[in-house]
Order: C-alpha cells, then structure tokens, then sequence
C-alpha cells in the first residue's frame, strides 16, 4: 500500500482495550510522559491495563496552536524486548501485541506492545494505542487508545505531527472508519476499513490523509 | 426512501471521546437551564458525558418505555441549527462543516442538522438533539445507549426519529445523508464507516 500520513487533528480513536477508564487518582497531571506518573519505568506502577481519561483544554498557550478539546483516553502497557530495534516504539508510533498470542502466552502477553510488524501477526487487532513518547525495552507506561489526541499531556505530540497511513483516510459519505494495518516500511499505520467488515475499527478520520 | 421509526427501538452506541460519568448534579431534567442545557455560555466543558439511568417506570410519561441506561454529551448547536433543517428534538446531528487541520479547537463539537452544511454525515461522532436549540447555544444530546425520554420534559414515548426505510430488528446502523436531514440506515455490508446503534424493530411499520 502507499505511505502516507495524517496529522494528530485527522484521528479520533474509539478504545478497544479491556475495561474501563476512570479519571486519574492523582491530581494536575500536567505530563503523561513523566516518571511521577508511572511512565518508561522498570517496575509497574499500575496494573497493566489501568485506563486513565483527560480533558484537553488546549489553549493556544498550552501547546502553541489550537488543537482538539476533549477527552483523550490513555492505557497503561509494556513495551516489548526488542521494541527499541527495527521500529521502535517512539512518540506518534502505533503499537499492538507483540509477536504471536497463543493459548499458553505469558499473562501479561496482550499488554506487551511492539510497533514493528515484522515483530507481530497482530497488525489488525483492535487492541491497538499509540506510543507519547520513546520507550525502554520491557519497560511499563502510558499509550494513547482513545479520544482526541492527546496534546495538551504528550510534549512530543504537536498539532504538525503525522501518523501513518495508507492514504485511503475519509471521503465524505463513503469513508470515515479507520483499522490499523502493516505499512510497506514495517510500522503500523492507519487504513480505511476494510469492506466487508471483517476487521476491527478503532476509531474514525475527520478528514483526509496525504493532504 | 425517508421513514420513520420509534425512539424506543433504537439503542446508541457511543462513539464521542472520553467515558460517561454520573452527573454531578441532580438531574429531572437534561434540557433546563439548570443542567446547563441550551444556553449561551457553556457551563461544561464541551464532550463531557453524562449517564443517567432510565427506570422505564409509567410515572413520568404515562406509559413504559425502555429501562437502562442513557448517555448524553454536551455539545455547540452550530450557526444553522436554526435554519433549513432546524436543529429541533429528534433530529440527528454530526459535526458542521468541513473539518480540516488546524481549525478551532472546539469545532468537534459543533453540531449540524441539515446535510446541506455538513460533510460528516456518516460520522460516528452523531448525537441526537433533544430539544430546539438556538444557534451557538451549548447543551446536551443523546450519544449512547436507551432514548432518555425519562430526563426530557417534552419527549414522549411516540417520538419517531427518521430512516430510509432499510431497517428491520436487529440492525446494525449508520447515520448517513438523507433527503436535507441526517437519517440512520442499516450499515452497508461494505461498510466503511462506523456503527452507531442497533435498532430493536423495523421501520416504516
């Protein structure tokens, strides 16, 4: 498929991860990056799996240009062994499971991410976030799952960056939904859903890809 | 072909950013003042959701009606909620305009009735007006789960909203481009754009 990209305005994403997402039980959590939250650490400080949700006030101070209000949703997950090898799991990147979830995978295996598809068979799944910011192998930490995204708490993530895509993203009335899928340079990007509806939606473009 | 179908039938899915929460206020009322709803100036933050549960019980409208929850966001009628095709209760609603890169931080949540002003017509961000709003006004409308006829003092259980006429029990549905107004339809077996309900009876009865 052709490369292409979307930037962060272009993506709302529908959370497909187990549970429910409450709000944080700490207070003025300015960034999700830092340590004081749990983030890039060697040691959990959450269950894997934890869903936190933040409001975007997004005013022009807060990150320089406007940028979406709302909600975004966040997921608390492991990065994998080798995720700083090949593509590495880094700010804007989409994850999914790593490498091939059978029936005796460790426990932890669904919550342990990778954004480098020659690392998994898992491209499709809806169980998909995105990486706010490089991450350790193995380490534990926030990923963005849903709502708008998230700028006012990922530094990394500006109103100029790009996600992947595959170029097919929203044509009014036809195409809005979005899965994620194998890009030709081995990351996981963005693509129309498929006809047929065999794969999963994760969220939906407000307007289109490649502009 | 447009339709009709009872509220009732219908069951949202809520595709709106964020988790509903319990109001943090009493609520009889979604659409008084009160609940913040159809005025001004916001009084919540725009994409807050709120649940409320439906008891479904004849005391408050005469008949029963559906038991469970229901999820309502708050969101900014748009310039032309009041023109063409009004911004009134039942309606089904979607983001105005075009949205593009860079536009106002809050034009998410700014909401039009009428095909002829918006571009996202099938866009899983719909809601569902629950009174007559007034241009530019904030208030709330129905995102998610049972019509919350219980918390909107003019609902009745007859309210109809519009299809195409494609609906049978069971129906995975979309909203989509009608004759003017934004009606639901049965997803397209090809569908590429998201689901944002099911419906429990056909329509057009």
């Amino acid at each position: 498929m052709a490369d292409s990209t979307i930037t962060t305005q272009g993506v709302i994403l529908y959370d497909r991860w187990p549970g429910f997402a409450t709000a944080p039980p700490i207070d003025n959590i300015q960034d999700m990056t830092s340590s004081v939250v749990g983030h890039n650490q060697a040691t959990p400080k959450y269950n894997v799996g934890t869903k936190w949700v933040l409001y975007n006030d997004t005013k022009a101070s807060d990150v320089g240009v406007k940028c979406w209000r709302g909600w975004s949703t966040f997921v608390y997950l492991k990065s994998a062994a080798d995720i700083s090898t090949a593509i590495a799991g880094s700010v804007n990147f989409f994850c999914v499971p790593d490498d091939t979830i059978v029936p005796t995978s460790e426990n932890d295996a669904l919550y342990t991410v990778v954004a480098d598809t020659d690392r998994t068979t898992h491209e499709t799944l809806g169980l998909v976030a995105c990486a706010i910011s490089t991450m350790t192998d193995g380490y534990f930490g926030w990923f963005w799952c849903g709502g708008v995204a998230p700028l006012q708490y990922v530094p990394g993530m500006l109103v100029a960056s790009v996600f992947q895509t595959d170029d097919s993203l929203y044509s009014p009335s036809t195409v809005t939904a979005l899965t994620p899928v194998a890009t030709t340079a081995t990351e996981i990007g963005l693509m129309a859903a498929a006809t047929g509806g065999q794969t999963q939606i994760i969220g939906e473009a407000v307007y289109a890809d490649g502009a | 072909m447009a339709a009709t179908l009872t509220l009732e039938a219908l069951i949202l899915i809520p595709r709106w950013p964020g988790v509903a929460v319990p109001p943090p206020i009493p609520v009889t009322d979604i659409t008084s003042a009160g609940a913040g709803h159809n005025l001004a100036l916001a009084m919540w933050p725009v994409g807050t959701r709120w649940e409320l549960y439906c008891s479904g019980d004849q005391v408050s409208v005469g008949v029963s009606y559906r038991q469970g929850f229901t999820d309502v966001v708050y969101l900014q009628a748009g310039p032309d909620a009041a023109s063409a095709t009004a911004s009134v209760r039942t309606v089904i609603c979607v983001p105005d305009e075009t949205i593009a890169a860079a536009d106002a931080n809050d034009l998410l949540y700014v909401m039009a009735s009428d095909e002829d002003v918006s571009t996202h017509e099938n866009s899983g961000l719909m809601a569902i007006a629950l009174s007559t709003m007034t241009n530019n006004y904030y208030g709330w409308y129905w995102c998610g789960g049972v019509y919350p006829v219980e918390y909107v003092a003019s609902a009745v259980v007859a309210d109809t909203f519009i299809t195409d006429d494609s609906l049978v029990a069971g129906t995975a549905v979309a909203p989509s481009a009608g004759t003017e107004t934004i009606d639901m339809r049965a997803n397209p077996t090809d569908s590429q754009c998201p689901e944002t309900g099911i419906t429990l009876i056909g329509d057009g009865a």
